[in-house]
């Protein structure tokens, strides 16, 4: 549906982007991640045709986006990163607008803005001026102009930031009860964001793609040991070398906390958990915590990202001037466990 | 043609919506009182006055106007909205410019009070008085429906509004047939029409040039008091007689003729390209081809800048 290949931007010496390969399929939703000044909003602005590449192409549903322009635009819907829609007019009158430039059919037209309107739960504010809704409100608006003419990709440019809790639940929500019906590429940069909408997930790192996979995939990819949090009430150095002394453990790391916590790392291949559960028990300890860590999307961009530059794949040190910690990795306000913590 | 009449239409109503288009249409009409009323004291009661000296405020009234339509979408990102909607450049200039026209057609609409008032102070002269009073009203009436239409977004208030507008027309047509003033009032306002069209394309080119309203607003301002005053000026202070060039002239005086002949050239360029002397023939009734001509190509090379603004800004 969407075809992005090897696109590259320049700002005169500095390389904003480069070769920029992905592809997004029929129906899903392909995450964007990176971290703020990643490349994320360049690469957007050329698949929706806002500005040129410095080389590279981009199809929607086959058209090309600078020799077939027109055609390509007219399938995709675009939600900027702020939201710039026109204060003085009402809602419904912009949707209308924004319609009436998509070449939606006249008589139409009353049809889809009220459907747009109803499918953000805007439809009680249609009369309302723009510049008098709320930051989130706004940001619907902005969805729903988006979504007006029933475009078959959707291209969403940060659409929780800057919205509060409540907010980003609501947006999230929105853009679930979308899937299927639109290829939707959002761009984020909160990890717990990327892992509960996208079926696949695209990493983008000082302008060049790193990894293209699922999350599952990813992770899986990334964890090469299998991981046992473990919790003993018993004399932590007796314990420690109980442990080490089981067959398959590789390393043994010693956690805060009283009674003593370690982290297990054994091989894949084999589960751990009922030959430790028994040398436990044997010993006359208590085995109070047992659980096995999987790998989060935070190690993965983490390990995914550092083999990058140690490969030396990033094109330029500028092309990310922002500061290395923009990475937001706790902002998940549904589910507080699937927060990634640093 | 339907993106271009969307985009003209939301530009129109934004414009005659928003506080600054109300502030710039008051400040207009006071002006335009003044220079009407200065020469009702003196005994003149004519159309040209109004028409004549209203021209140096739409060189700081009408950037004001413009100094948003395009600087204003790209501070604001709006732009993106836009242009990644299945439209053209060509097609978002031509539609904020006419946008733009709409709302100069207003100011100008709104001077037609003016005509009725002459009418009544010529009352003498007239036989029948009655469109006079009604278009007096008639003109009240459309401003106030046209802004209501606007804010409240009504097809059928507008529908009112344009017959208003059309009936306000035609009792300007009687109030100025019966002044005997046809020709001149008629070709005062196709000139305030065509230098304020101009004044629009040209605002337009510059704030498609900068993100920066200010300077959209203080370089249009700049451009067009050099077209208007001070070209005019520079070209009275330089001679303007044709140099004869003397017979058995000295490498001297062959050297002052070249001169001469240069400066001349230079005067007739600036009267060629300083509008107020066009607007001076418009004002006395004369509709010359040439005035057209130069209005006519300083729009469209101003509109063809305004669309190559609006393509490179995004490439930078």
């Amino acid at each position: 549906m969407v075809e992005v290949d090897n696109l590259t931007r320049r700002y005169g010496d500095i390389v904003a982007i480069s070769g920029v390969t992905f592809q997004a399929r029929e129906g899903e939703i392909l995450g964007f991640l990176g971290k703020n000044g990643a490349g994320k909003t360049t690469t957007m602005r050329i698949m929706t045709g806002f500005m040129p590449a410095s080389s590279g192409t981009v199809r929607i549903g086959g058209a090309d986006i600078r020799t077939a322009s027109l055609e390509a635009r007219r399938q995709i819907g675009y939600l900027p990163e702020t939201a710039p829609v026109y204060d003085d007019m009402s809602v419904a009158a912009y949707l209308a607008f924004c319609a009436n430039l998509r070449h939606v059919p006249p008589k139409e037209v009353p049809t889809r803005v009220e459907q747009a309107m109803r499918s953000v739960h805007i439809d009680e504010r249609r009369s309302w001026q723009i510049g008098k809704l709320s930051k989130g409100l706004r940001r619907r608006v902005g969805l729903a102009q988006a979504l007006v003419h029933n475009p078959r990709v959707l291209i969403l440019d940060e659409p929780t930031e800057g919205l509060d809790p409540e907010q980003i639940i609501e947006i999230r929500n929105l853009i679930l009860g979308l899937r299927g019906d639109h290829t939707i590429i959002l761009s984020t940069h909160i990890l717990s964001e990327a892992q509960m909408l996208a079926d696949r997930i695209v990493i983008i790192d000082r302008g060049v793609v790193v990894a293209v996979d699922t999350t599952e995939n990813l992770t899986h990819a990334v964890q090469q040991t299998d991981r046992l949090r473990v919790q003993v009430d018993g004399p932590a150095r007796d314990v420690e070398a109980r442990l080490r002394s089981l067959a398959g453990v590789r390393e043994v790391t010693r956690l805060e906390g009283a009674p003593p916590r370690f982290m297990l790392e054994g091989d894949r291949e084999t589960d751990l958990r009922a030959s430790l559960a028994e040398t436990i028990v044997k010993a006359g300890w208590g085995l109070l915590e047992l659980e096995r860590v999987e790998a989060t999307l935070e190690d993965v961009f983490l390990q995914i990202t550092a083999q990058s530059r140690t490969n030396g794949r990033a094109p330029t040190s500028d092309a990310a001037p922002e500061p290395p910690d923009a990475l937001e990795t706790t902002s998940n306000p549904t589910d507080e466990s699937e927060e990634v913590s640093a | 043609m339907r993106a271009i009449r969307t985009i003209a239409e939301r530009e129109f109503r934004a414009l005659i919506t928003a506080p600054l288009g109300y502030v710039v249409i008051l400040f207009f009409l006071l002006v335009s009182a003044v220079f009407f009323v200065a020469p009702l004291q003196r005994g003149l009661a004519h159309m040209r006055m109004v028409v004549g000296n209203t021209t140096i405020w739409l060189v700081f009234l009408l950037p004001a106007i413009t100094m948003r339509l395009l600087a204003e979408e790209k501070k604001q990102g709006s732009i993106e909205i836009l242009m990644t909607s299945p439209v053209t450049e060509t097609q978002v200039v031509l539609g904020k410019y006419l946008g733009a026209l709409g709302y100069y057609l207003v100011m100008l609409f709104s001077t037609f009070q003016f005509v009725f008032a002459l009418a009544w102070v010529r009352k003498s002269q007239v036989s029948a008085f009655f469109p006079t009073y009604v278009g007096l009203i008639l003109v009240a009436v459309t401003l106030v429906l046209l802004a209501l239409a606007a804010l409240r977004e009504s097809r059928v208030l507008g529908l009112v509004t344009a017959v208003s507008a059309v009936s306000t027309l035609i009792c300007v047509g009687f109030a100025m047939h019966q002044m005997g003033e046809w020709g001149p009032a008629l070709t005062g306002y196709i000139g305030l029409l065509l230098i304020g069209a101009t004044f629009l394309a040209i605002g337009l080119m510059t704030s498609a040039l900068t993100r920066n309203q200010i300077i959209a607003w203080v370089s249009t301002a700049a451009i067009l008091l050099g077209l208007t005053v001070l070209i005019g000026w520079m070209a009275e202070q330089l001679p303007g007689q044709l140099p004869v060039k003397e017979a058995n002239a000295d490498v001297g005086a062959t050297l002052k003729f070249a001169v001469n002949m240069v400066v001349y050239g230079l005067v007739q360029v600036l009267k060629a390209l300083s509008l107020q002397e066009y607007l001076q023939n418009f004002a006395m009734g004369v509709l010359d081809l040439r005035d057209l001509v130069l209005y006519l190509s300083l729009i469209a090379a101003s509109l063809f800048f305004a669309v190559r603004g609006l393509t490179t800004s995004r490439w930078t």
